[in-house]
């Protein structure tokens, strides 16, 4: 399989702190990835990174062998990458379907068509509420697969998932993993951020552990768990009796 | 009532009702309010240009009127030095003043909120204090502060010039209609969803692919192109235009407000907005004229007031949504009763 986003020692720093430092990595085309770290890891700084919503203060990024590093925010969808946001940001204002339809315009102008396609990619995601319903009235999950739907809407081949289940039951993460894995059969590669190891671990090909901006580990799922370091750092000695029980 | 699909012209029947009778009753009507209706339609027009930009897209912008002064101005200098016809004015005028809304706004829109605000005002306040004090600029004549009195020259149709009121009415109702026609259109169509996601998150619209800079620019200059007409009316009904009146604050808070009275970034907003707040203005300060003058400004801001505290998406919402049930009901039944 290809190579979609390939970082080269990316650092980013802010002022004296230094968030993300020597970054490498490689992310394959069909996978699915997750990055975990405790808090201030920085993983939202890498993945805004790699959305060009920041830019690195040395290193290169790559997207599908294309130098991105210096790219605009607003240029990168139509290169095929979207992004989610930690905090949601629904149109307030608009439906939930015209919120999907605001990503859609960018491949296609006739109104109706962007509906059509807007309405599909509702069910992908599997979007339960009335889709006429005013975006900011729709429940925490709603607004989470909402954010999903709008990035796909866009049509990309990577996708950036920013905490999409922080603040979910159990059975809405479950029903937000089947979504992943959806999309991902659908063709798009998925960088995730998540806080539940479990959910994490089922998901991923591949993970990424993030402790004080430095990358960790990196592995399988199995691998992950198997280490030591990530273990101490971030796992915690529990994690294997959990796994055992 | 921006949010549900295409459903807003849903009151479809009754938004046409009232423009019929907004178009017939000018006909039976004395001339004093037939003053009024031609207020009301030229304030309605520079609203909807207004919102175009301003509503839609959430820049507030309270230097408006610039852009109607440069239409008015431009059409009036052209007709009045070489003889042009105002209606030829008047696309000339527009087409500056796209210009230079443009070029205004390329810089101004990296302000964001208030700072942006404050250099529309800004804008206005130093073109107004320029105009005023400009007697002419090289061979072209601005007469300063005392404006430009439109010389008479009877009932010219090609001239934009009419003896009766109700001409001015039919011009200033059908740019009216065509604004209102901009507006839906646009709202059904890509710049309207784009410039509705720009102003409720513009960092989640740039995520989404969208260059906020290049949209709202495009907006702008269709909302500059549509103001500067109501500029070159001003000048043609009245016969006048100065700076104090046409390049001031004053006119362009008061257009802003009637499209947030009536509401912000809908269709037919800035329509309701001038046909409550225009007549309204316009008999209080005629009531109070003699006696108490100045107290009609104060109950203008009262109800001004009452309305941003108890509607504060304006009236627009609640007027519509009243005329859709309205409809539903009335039409509900002729069908069921044509079913039976």
């Amino acid at each position: 399989m290809s190579v979609i986003v390939k970082m080269e020692h990316v650092t980013k720093q802010f002022g004296g702190l230094t968030a993300v430092n020597d970054f490498c990595g490689e992310i394959e085309e069909g996978s699915i990835v997750g990055l975990i770290g405790p808090n201030g890891a920085g993983k939202t700084t890498l993945f805004n990174m790699i959305a060009n919503y920041y830019h690195p203060t040395s290193g290169k990024i790559y997207f599908n062998d294309k130098d991105i590093t210096a790219a605009k925010t607003e240029d990168m969808a139509k290169m095929g990458l979207a992004r989610t946001f930690q905090v949601t940001k629904p149109f307030g204002d608009m439906s939930v379907l015209q919120n999907i339809m605001v990503g859609g315009f960018l491949h296609i102008s006739k109104t109706k068509e962007v509906e059509e396609k807007a309405r599909k990619t509702a069910e992908l995601v599997g979007m339960t509420c009335d889709l006429d319903m005013k975006a900011a009235s729709t429940t925490t999950v709603d607004k989470k697969k909402l954010e999903i739907a709008r990035a796909l809407a866009v049509e990309p081949k990577l996708i950036l998932l920013d905490e999409v289940m922080a603040g979910c039951n159990p059975q809405e993460k479950l029903e937000l993993v089947d979504t992943c894995r959806k999309v991902r059969d659908s063709g798009v590669t998925i960088i995730i951020i998540e806080h539940d190891i479990k959910t994490i671990m089922s998901l991923c090909d591949k993970i990424y552990i993030l402790h004080r901006g430095e990358k960790l580990v990196e592995g399988t799922p199995e691998e992950v768990a198997n280490d030591k370091r990530a273990v101490s750092a971030y796992l915690g000695e529990d994690f294997d009796n959990a796994e055992n029980k | 009532m921006t949010y549900k699909g295409n459903s807003i012209f849903k009151g479809k029947f009754f938004v046409w009702l009232a423009l019929i009778i907004l178009a017939v009753v000018p006909l039976f009507s004395g001339l004093y309010w037939q003053g009024i209706l031609v207020l009301v339609c030229y304030y309605a027009y520079a609203a909807i240009a207004w919102n175009f930009i301003c509503g839609y897209a959430g820049t507030m912008s309270l230097g408006h009127s610039v852009y109607m002064g440069i239409g008015g101005y431009i059409s009036t200098i052209i007709l009045e030095t070489k003889g042009v016809s105002p209606w030829i004015g008047m696309i000339v005028g527009a087409a500056v003043a796209m210009c230079l809304g443009v070029i205004i706004s390329y810089p101004t829109f990296r302000l964001k909120g208030p700072y942006f605000t404050l250099s529309s005002i800004a804008i206005v306040e130093l073109l107004g204090t320029f105009i005023s004090n400009t007697e002419s600029l090289g061979p072209v004549p601005i007469k300063g502060g005392s404006g430009w009195s439109l010389s008479q020259t009877g009932n010219q149709a090609v001239m934009f010039e009419f003896s009766s009121k109700l001409s001015y009415f039919y011009i200033a109702f059908a740019l009216m209609v065509i604004g209102l026609f901009v507006t839906y259109r646009m709202s059904e169509s890509k710049l309207g969803y784009y410039l509705v996601a720009i102003r409720s998150d513009d960092d989640a619209a740039k995520s989404l692919g969208i260059n906020v800079t290049k949209y709202k620019l495009i907006a702008m200059a269709i909302s500059c192109f549509m103001i500067s007409i109501a500029g070159t009316f001003y000048a043609q009904y009245f016969r006048y235009i100065g700076p104090d009146r046409i390049f001031s604050y004053d006119l362009s808070v008061q257009v802003a407000l009637i499209a947030l009275i009536g509401g912000q970034g809908t269709v037919m907003g800035p329509i309701i907005g001038a046909i409550i707040l225009v007549p309204l203005s316009e008999m209080l300060s005629a009531k109070f004229a003699g006696q108490m003058s100045g107290l009609n400004l104060f109950l203008y801001g009262v109800v001004m007031m009452l309305v941003v505290y108890f509607m504060p998406h304006g009236f627009g919402e609640h007027v519509v949504s009243i005329l859709q049930k309205a409809e539903e009901k009335i039409f509900g039944r002729i069908k069921r009763k044509a079913k039976d």
